[in-house]
């Protein structure tokens, strides 16, 4: 099995006053020929790395956080600071010393996939649902495409297609060059968290929630309720009606490996691949006669915490794992079959700062390591503290068969009540409910207060919308007939949400009708309306909620709403 | 030893609580007239045809009694008081164990019958469906000492080394001459991550092999491994449940079929089954997006329908059912047939397709009670006798129902001409898994012949 080394000190992060470092976030790794870039999201800044000697050579920090970094060609990076809305071109000509050459404006800039051609890149704006194209050589923004949900991660087909995939549910699109969104398609997927294309198929590692599963012990223990899978889609299947995807179980009995996340080949044919819930690299079997891949009997690596990236070194003897959480990296020997035990040495910053209570709820609010078997964590329904729009037959509401469409945790602080049910005064409690009921994992009173600190930093979803202007007229003549119609007794602004439970006038499979109100922030971004997600976009949420209510409201002035709910 | 004999012993064998007699029910103790009505009570409560509760009371008091001639007495009764009074005369010098018996089996006679068990029982049954004991691995017999006839694959047992056929000559240093099977059992149970120390020899050896056994789950299969035919074109999936474990398995499965296969067949046949939760898993997992029917509960039918997503979805599959398939397997075959998914072969199923609830019916004892009907796509219920209201594939569809007549696969005279030997019913009825293979591949083309069938 495994040996873990801990041989030397990493200092990704700048250096306090009082000697401490502040958190780095390692989130990202870029090998090429000459050194290993590593991106630190918290800090900013880039990482060299000497992986042959496990050694740092330097760190240059080049914006004030990061979200990605890429290789364009083997003497330019490019990375993205989404806080700055920039993209960075960085010059590795001298390879130890990145500079950067140029910034380019780009709103909510995310990730980055470089055109096979090199010529192009194309960057995702997830909150804004943007993806931009942006030319490689004059670092000019070519296009900029809408898409119907949040793009995150996106891969590169050929020099003229690019593949999209859902931040948070499954959605996933087809572009081409030209500004053109050739095909959406919905993925039985969500928490898509690695994209890697591989002959003539895109892998894709996510988890898959049963909307018919309950969150009974069962169900959990035999991964029915959350499987975590890479899926492979055959490339040549992409802006045909048919796909014809097949799956690759990542997470087996006893082993439910939580939130798998990017993926790496070996040279000899196995994939490898990182779970960010429970804190491991797990190593396929090679593939059978079929091509098929199995990772139950393959090798597991311990990482550090939340390992959210892997990448190959040039030569493909190491493999690189930012451990996002714990301010490390571990540089794992790829074995020399899957026989052969594996090595890592975990290079660790040095002198970090105490963890907070905040810090340490966000460690347990991503670690699958809470939940039963490690099937899921917290993060695997409400990912990044959002939602995927998916419903997940909890006891929540105390009672299986009436499936809830699962929140939103951003903004959480200001909506008390919690539960669908409202039956939650305690945000502690709800957690601790959650953790014990739905995980089937334990947690103390410390965890769940952690959790409920690290969840009530989280800022309501932003809104993003170019084409609302919160002073138009329409809007304003909005407000007023929210007004006048009393919505704002049970979506008190400015939280838009209340503190009871009310009678809205729809049932769930119960009989129960009296739920709680959820905030209406953020409302135009959602993609499933009510406790049932019955509704499916803001006008028939309306329809259904006024005639639920027994109110009447001409079509005009559900038009007029519809534009001051828009814009909240 | 039938699967029935092997799963009891196994769950003596592994639970450390064992099946009880109900609390109150033990042969010394009298009969208890308010428990019984209470349990009554609670049928009639929650039952999806309920009877009355003086029928009940009527049948309980004959099968205890033995007297006939109480109808008109229990008739006359008007009052909680009236029938209890009754119940007593009925149980007078009857112990609490021969009114249990009496009442399970005025509740098996039931044209759509109730089970009763303890709660011990029923945390047993519970456990047996979620596929999750707790134990040491094995089956045991005496012969005459305590032999390992079988050891699970992956459990707490085989980890260490125990073999088939492997003699237990002594548990935690004691020798086991002498005790019996209740006793062997006592000591090999136990709670999770607990220990029991074992001296093993097998038969033809001289020498024995200690081992420390840490006591923990067992997963055990309820998908028999394939079993391969026709040049592995043909795998053959016995199913011996449906319970929580059966998703899981058949994703194992299909992950590890041979290149080949191309045609599976599912074999039903020893399938009785009344889980709404499970059989729905199990029908989605196969479905992609599809309707799978409705359940008729409480005067409401609710559409069931299955997720998007299927597993073997480039596999033919054929279903053999019997007349021992009943209850919810029915209903999952009867979805496999409507939606084009799979054929059907064998005779006609027992025409059980209702679900049940386990409600707590009286202290210490809990009854299953049907709460619901499982419907086809178009209506139609399959619950009677069987030929009349079972799904019968030797016409690939479903007869009509007395008073509902069936839309959908209407029966076709001569479809059972699809092929001759189709009313071979003896094998199908009753066939090891390898005749049916043998069977099975024998029919000239039966994959085309099958999902023509199906197909029309």
């Amino acid at each position: 099995m495994s040996q873990l080394f801990l041989v030397t000190v990493l200092v990704v992060s700048p250096q306090l006053a009082n000697g401490e470092t502040d958190f780095a976030g390692p989130i990202k790794v870029v090998a090429t020929p000459d050194a290993v870039y590593v991106a630190n999201a918290a800090v900013g800044t880039v990482t060299v790395l000497n992986a042959a000697a496990n050694r740092v050579v330097g760190s240059t920090k080049i914006a004030d956080q990061l979200a990605d970094l890429a290789a364009v060609n083997p003497t330019t990076l490019v990375a993205t600071d989404p806080s700055a809305n920039e993209l960075i071109f960085v010059s590795i000509n001298a390879p130890q010393t990145p500079a950067v050459t140029q910034r380019v404006p780009l709103a909510g800039a995310t990730r980055i996939a470089v055109a096979q051609s090199g010529e192009a890149c194309a960057v995702t704006s997830t909150w804004r649902r943007l993806l931009s194209v942006v030319s490689i050589k004059t670092g000019t923004v070519q296009r900029t495409i809408e898409l119907p949900f949040e793009p995150l991660l996106i891969v590169s087909l050929d020099d003229n297609r690019f593949f999209v995939a859902d931040a948070f549910g499954g959605m996933s699109a087809l572009i081409t060059n030209d500004g053109k969104v050739r095909q959406t398609k919905p993925l039985i997927a969500h928490n898509i968290r690695g994209l890697l294309v591989v002959g003539d198929e895109i892998l894709i590692s996510h988890q898959r929630l049963s909307q018919i599963a309950r969150t009974e012990f069962a169900d959990v223990h035999w991964g029915t309720l959350m499987q975590n899978v890479i899926t492979r889609l055959p490339v040549a299947d992409l802006g045909s009606q048919q796909i014809h995807p097949s799956t690759i179980a990542v997470g087996d009995l006893n082993n439910g490996s939580a939130e798998p996340g990017t993926i790496a080949t070996l040279n000899d044919g196995r994939l490898a691949v990182v779970i960010r819930g429970t804190d491991e690299l797990l190593f396929s079997q090679m593939p059978d006669r079929r091509g098929r891949f199995q990772f139950a009997r393959g090798q597991r690596v311990e990482t550090g915490t939340r390992p959210v990236h892997v990448a190959a070194t040039a030569d493909g003897t190491k493999l690189i794992v930012t451990n996002q959480l714990s301010d490390s990296l571990s540089v794992i020997d790829v074995p020399a079959g899957p026989e052969t035990p594996a090595t890592a040495a975990t290079l660790i910053a040095s002198k970090a700062k105490p963890l907070t209570a905040i810090h340490k709820g966000e460690r347990a609010f991503f670690s699958g390591k809470l939940s039963h078997d490690g099937w899921l964590s917290c993060n695997s329904c409400h990912i990044d503290g959002h939602t995927p729009g998916l419903r997940a037959d909890t006891l929540g509401d105390d009672s299986f068969g009436t499936a809830k469409v699962i929140p939103s945790l951003l903004g959480v602080s200001d909506t008390a009540p919690w539960g669908w049910s409202g039956n939650f005064q305690s945000l502690e409690n709800q957690i601790a409910k959650s953790i014990r009921t739905t995980m089937h994992g334990t947690v103390d009173n410390q965890t769940s207060t952690d959790i409920a600190a690290y969840l009530r930093t989280l800022k309501p979803r932003p809104n993003t919308s170019a084409d609302i202007n919160a002073e138009d007229a329409d809007v304003d003549m909005g407000r007023r007939i929210f007004a006048a119609n009393d919505c704002n007794t049970c979506h008190e602004p400015d939280r838009f949400t209340s503190n009871r439970v009310v009678d809205v006038g729809l049932k769930d499979e119960s009989g129960q009708r009296r739920f709680n109100p959820p905030s209406l922030r953020g409302l135009r971004y959602r993609r499933a309306f009510f406790h049932d997600g019955r509704a499916t976009s803001i006008d028939d949420a309306l329809r259904m909620h006024l005639s639920g209510l027994g109110k009447q409201l001409p079509k005009s002035d559900r038009q007029i709403l519809k534009q001051f709910l828009n814009a909240l | 030893m039938s699967r029935t004999c092997l799963l009891l012993t196994l769950v003596c064998a592994l639970q450390p609580a064992v099946a009880q007699e109900p609390k109150n029910t033990s042969a010394g103790d009298k009969a208890d007239a308010a428990q019984v009505l209470a349990i009554i009570d609670s049928v009639v409560e929650h039952h999806i045809d309920p009877p009355t509760r003086h029928h009940l009371v009527h049948e309980f008091c004959k099968t205890l009694s033995g007297q006939y001639g109480l109808a008109r007495n229990i008739s006359k009764a008007r009052s909680d008081d009236d029938l209890r009074r009754l119940i007593e005369e009925a149980a007078a010098s009857k112990s609490a164990k021969q009114a249990t018996n009496a009442i399970t089996q005025v509740f098996v006679r039931l044209p759509v019958p109730v089970g009763l068990s303890s709660v011990d029982n029923h945390k047993v049954n519970i456990q047996v469906a979620e596929n999750r004991y707790v134990g040491t691995g094995i089956q045991l017999a005496m012969k005459p000492k305590p032999v390992m006839v079988k050891v699970f694959e992956d459990g707490p047992a085989h980890k260490v080394g125990a073999l088939d056929g492997d003699i237990i000559e002594s548990i935690d240093g004691d020798s086991t001459d002498g005790l019996g099977i209740m006793d062997v059992i006592t000591k090999l149970r136990g709670p999770a991550g607990s220990k029991v120390q074992v001296t093993l020899r097998q038969a033809t050896a001289s020498n024995s092999r200690q081992y420390t056994i840490t006591r923990g789950l067992v997963p055990l299969r309820t998908i028999e491994k394939p079993i391969y035919a026709d040049d592995d074109k043909l795998a053959y999936l016995k199913f011996t449940s449906i319970g929580a474990s059966a998703v899981h398995e058949l994703r194992k499965i299909a992950s590890e079929l041979r290149s080949s296969t191309e045609h599976l067949v599912f074999d039903f046949r020893d399938l009785n089954n009344h889980n709404l939760h499970h059989a729905k898993l199990l029908a989605s997992a196969l479905l992609d997006d599809r309707p799978l029917g409705a359940i008729l509960q409480n005067g409401k039918v609710t559409p069931i329908q299955s997720e998007p997503g299927s597993l073997l979805e480039s596999m033919q599959i054929t279903v053999v059912v019997g007349s021992r398939t009943s209850g919810t397997p029915e209903w999952i075959a009867m979805a496999l047939l409507a939606n084009r998914r799979a054929s059907l072969y064998g005779q006609a199923t027992a025409g059980s397709a209702f679900v049940t609830r386990s409600l707590p019916a009286a202290d210490g004892i809990v009854a299953e009670i049907p709460v619901g009907y499982l419907q086809s796509l178009k209506g139609t219920t399959l619950v009677g006798p069987a030929s009349a209201r079972s799904l019968n594939p030797t016409v690939f569809g479903m007869t009509a129902t007395a008073n509902r007549p069936v839309a959908e696969l209407q029966q076709r005279p001569n479809s059972h001409q699809v092929h001759p030997n189709i009313s071979s019913g003896g094998l199908v009825e009753s066939g090891s898994p390898k005749d049916l293979m043998k069977h099975l591949a024998k029919l000239p083309d039966i994959r085309t012949q099958l999902h023509e069938a199906a197909a029309q």
